[in-house]
């Protein structure tokens, strides 16, 4: 019969991820639970701060590689709108092949919205609707990354419990 | 009878977490800094080879294309892109060194107290 050892806690996390539990004394712990349940239950929620890590480190990813679409975005209709004549441009067609192009002076642009939707835009809109992109895609990178740096403590935290209660076991069976 | 050493306070426990994040964080850092590195200097080579060129109408990237404009304006577009990235390199620098003073300080701390039990290289 195994019974759930209280090795995490709420915490203040926004995100709802449990905290480790500290715990001062490991051999009364050991005492407590027996060695066995708790190295196993240790382990589970060691893997499961792993698993989420890597989750968040991927979505970060995501995140980081979408920033230079909305930035090169902004780029060009901050030119657009700052020219008062008609630019040359040189532009990519397709991969391997640029193609040039006179564009007139435009009062709009459109954007592209994804879901194969584009919508058209006068320049002042297009720039505030890009920069509120920019600045939600910001902030998500900065959840995640305060995300990021309590799941490295919970880790570290859960790896120093572990080698811990190893290490006890080890010297308890030496004693022996 | 618990040996000494695996008996940890609070605060060292605080102590080695923090140093995994500054380790952490210091990874990131020096990635960005190389990145951003190669930016400036790109720039750099960008401006030098316009002033050697000396044409009147350049080809400056923009976004994802390339638009023709005029000698100056692509002189101070560039010089300002250009700044804005030595600032950020010399911010990125900063930051560096004062993560790799506290790993210093802490990496003594806790090799002082824990000595052999605790390894904080990289592997």
């Amino acid at each position: 019969m195994s019974q759930t050892i209280p090795l995490s806690q709420p915490s203040s996390n926004p995100r709802k991820i449990p905290s480790v539990v500290f715990f001062e004394h490991v051999g009364e712990l050991v005492a407590q639970y027996g060695a066995d349940p708790l190295l196993k239950q240790l382990n589970e929620l060691y893997s499961k701060y792993k698993f989420m890590e890597a989750q968040l480190q991927r979505s970060k990813q995501v995140l980081k590689a979408k920033l230079p679409d909305i930035t090169n975005a902004l780029e060009m209709v901050e030119y657009l709108q700052s020219t008062q004549e008609e630019i040359k441009v040189d532009f990519q067609l397709s991969d391997c092949i640029w193609t040039k192009a006179e564009i007139p002076q435009t009062p709009s642009v459109a954007l592209w919205l994804g879901a194969n939707v584009m919508l058209e835009y006068p320049h002042e809109e297009a720039i505030d609707l890009l920069r509120k992109n920019l600045a939600n895609a910001e902030s998500a990178l900065e959840s995640t990354d305060e995300d990021l740096k309590f799941l490295k403590e919970q880790i570290t935290t859960s790896e120093v419990n572990l080698s811990r209660v190893y290490n006890y076991t080890v010297i308890s069976r030496q004693g022996k | 009878m618990a040996a000494p050493s695996l008996d940890i306070l609070k605060e060292d426990q605080v102590r080695i977490n923090k140093y995994s994040y500054l380790n952490m964080q210091n990874h990131e850092v020096q990635r960005e800094l190389k990145i951003n590195e190669e930016k400036v200097n790109a720039l750099q080579d960008a401006l030098d080879e316009l002033e050697i060129a000396m044409e009147s109408e350049v080809r400056i990237m923009i976004g994802e294309s390339f638009v023709l404009c005029s000698e100056e304006n692509a002189l101070s577009r560039l010089e300002k892109l250009r700044d804005v990235k030595k600032e950020e390199l010399n911010r990125l620098r900063a930051q560096a060194e004062i993560s790799q003073k506290e790993m210093n300080a802490l990496k003594t701390y806790l090799y002082a107290k824990f000595g052999s039990s605790i390894n904080l290289e990289e592997d």
